[in-house]
């Protein structure tokens, strides 16, 4: 247990740039387009006498300030609790990129500046080796990009409160009781294990190509599953017994190659009911968090990778060098 | 107690050639031994095997532990420096010692940091900021304090100059080496190692051609200086080979008289190199 950590800890130094500072960035910029908003709403407030703009940061700026009814406040809460989602959503975004590449370098750029001897020269399993890539990938990164979101959608919320002090209004009463910061996080939280089983066949495909091929880790990863879908195209064409054109592209290739990408959001929210509003619903509630774990595609995924971690293990086992 | 490393019919093909030819060798416990031989012999190949880091035909036991299937346990008593430079460029020194200080049980901590003291290292340096040398030192630092039965090194020196190749042997010998240890060095700067080897391997095309103690070849070899007038008559006693300077022929006998060669000339105890360059005559040919 005590060497994992170490191990996990080795993998954390050498992707700091990925997995923390890629992450502050964004959150910065999401901070500093906020603020943006904030001091263009001020402006226009000015100019207008504060009656009719159309600003929004978070929540309507106009509104905020201009004695909000109570429906509105309301709708204040709604929306900041979707703010507070979508940060976290752009984070996972940026991070999607960084797996993708952290994955696919993770047992081939030791092999390449032959570093692996060094590794393979203190007594660590090859098993515990990769698999602390994979709780690197999946739980270590993904939390750190959740707190550094968070900590940006705090530093935005703390500015609108200051705004709305500014104009007479009551913050606590405006934002902060009427958002539910407790829930969306318990919610946040319920996601990450069901992240890291959507991504697990692209962590298993990432690593399998990363501790297999000599060179060109990139093209195999990518052409290879393109290269099934094409050919399973032309053999459909042909009129031969192939596996549905959808079916291989969105489960077969999308999950191998996008895993990274919290791909089971847009998948179920395509298919929520047709009165769904996530204004007044929410975006991420529990029904939609219970629909994800319940998808057998899931399942059928995360057993597929587990498998294709299995053979990264026994690839770094027998190759130590390219 | 039974031998630290035992191989028997040790045998490892790659796609056009043989790298172990069926070798077998034993290594005791308490010795420095040295596996040379020329590029392509099947030196790094036999270390691999032992390290577990290569499969092969055959027997070996090393430390009593398959290196195939009980790695894990093996590596545990065992450190090896692979090569030069093969720590991780982006890697702190402060990191280094705190990695290998958490997931080996048998560092010590105190010890690499008293070698890392003698050193100009810092502990904020990155091993892309370090010279070759340095690296070298960082590298020897942390598996001198590691407390391993046996030390594998394969071409440690490499690219290093004359100071620090001379630095780093002092090191092993003066700090590391002891009764309960072994190490198995190669490297091609035979004259470096020559001192400090126990016992002495040769290794071409993938078969061990001399094992001995540096003192059993003391006993079976020699070298004799002869004046040109007697050439003939050391000729006729069958030498391993022969070289001229300042007109007097040196000749390297095997398992000759003693009595017989010292009415020859001057007699000596023959450099490693010298023999090394006899045994392989003929090998790049």
């Amino acid at each position: 247990m005590k060497t994992f950590a170490w191990l996990v800890k080795r993998e954390y130094w050498e992707r700091r740039g990925g997995m923390l500072w890629a992450q502050v960035v964004s959150g910065g910029v999401m901070l500093l387009v906020s603020l943006v908003g904030l001091l263009i709403g001020e402006v226009a407030l000015r100019a207008h006498g504060g009656m009719d703009t159309q600003i929004q940061v978070g929540v309507p700026l106009g509104q905020l300030i201009n004695h909000p009814t109570a429906a509105q406040i309301a709708q204040f809460g709604h929306a900041l609790d979707a703010s507070m989602i979508s940060f976290v959503g752009i984070g996972s975004m940026v991070l999607a990129f960084v797996l993708f590449f952290y994955l696919l370098s993770a047992l081939y750029d030791e092999r390449k500046d032959r570093s692996i001897l060094f590794w393979k020269s203190l007594p660590v399993s090859d098993r515990d080796t990769v698999l602390s890539k994979v709780v690197t990938a999946t739980v270590l990164a993904p939390v750190i990009a959740m707190i550094v979101a968070l900590a940006a959608y705090f530093a935005v919320l703390i500015l609108l409160s200051l705004f709305a002090l500014l104009h007479g209004g009551n913050p606590v009463t405006l934002l902060w009781l009427p958002s539910h910061p407790l829930l969306m996080l318990v919610k946040l939280v319920i996601a990450l294990p069901l992240n890291a089983l959507w991504a697990l066949p692209t962590v298993g495909w990432l690593l399998l190509c990363s501790s297999a091929v000599r060179a060109a880790p990139f093209l195999w990863a990518v052409l290879l599953p393109l290269a099934a879908g094409v050919l399973n195209g032309v053999v459909r064409l042909m009129g031969l017994p192939s596996i549905p054109g959808a079916m291989m592209w969105n489960m077969g290739v999308l999950r191998m190659l996008g895993g990274t990408f919290p791909g089971w959001f847009a998948h179920l929210m395509a298919t929520q009911p047709r009165d769904f509003d996530p204004l007044r619903d929410g975006v991420l509630g529990f029904d939609l968090l219970g629909r994800g774990y319940a998808m057998p595609s899931l399942w059928i995924g995360a057993l597929i990778g587990s498998v294709m971690i299995a053979v990264a293990i026994a690839f770094r086992r027998r190759n130590s060098d390219l | 107690m039974s031998a630290l490393i035992e191989a028997r019919g040790l045998r490892k093909r790659y796609r056009n050639t043989i790298a172990l030819d069926g070798i077998s060798f034993k290594v005791e416990p308490g010795r420095i031994v040295g596996l040379i031989g020329p590029n392509g012999a099947g030196k790094t190949t036999a270390l691999k095997a032992i390290l577990g880091l290569t499969d092969f035909d055959g027997d070996l036991s090393v430390l009593g532990l398959d290196p195939r299937t009980q790695r894990d346990r093996l590596m545990q008593q065992v450190s090896f420096i692979a090569d030069v430079a093969v720590l991780p460029r982006w890697l702190r020194v402060g990191d280094a010692v705190d990695y290998v200080g958490g997931v080996h049980p048998r560092f010590n901590r105190a010890r690499c940091e008293q070698f890392l003291a003698r050193t100009k290292l810092q502990s904020r340096m990155k091993v892309r900021e370090l010279s070759k040398g340095m690296i070298v030192q960082l590298h020897l630092a942390l598996v001198m304090a590691i407390d391993a039965r046996l030390l594998v090194l394969d071409e440690p020196t490499l690219g290093l100059d004359i100071l620090y190749r001379k630095q780093f042997y002092q090191s092993l010998l003066e700090d590391y080496f002891d009764a309960e240890k072994t190490i198995l060095v190669t490297t091609h700067q035979v004259e470096e190692v020559e001192h400090i080897l126990t016992d002495l391997m040769f290794i071409r095309d993938g078969r061990i051609v001399l094992d001995a103690s540096m003192d059993a070849i003391g006993e079976r070899y020699a070298e004799v200086l002869v004046n040109a007038d007697r050439a003939d008559a050391a000729r006729a006693l069958g030498p391993i080979d022969e070289r001229q300077v300042f007109g007097k022929s040196i000749f390297l006998f095997d398992g000759a008289d003693s009595a017989q060669l010292a009415a020859l000339g001057e007699t000596r105890r023959p450099a490693v190199v010298d023999l090394f360059v006899a045994t392989m005559k003929g090998t790049y040919a």
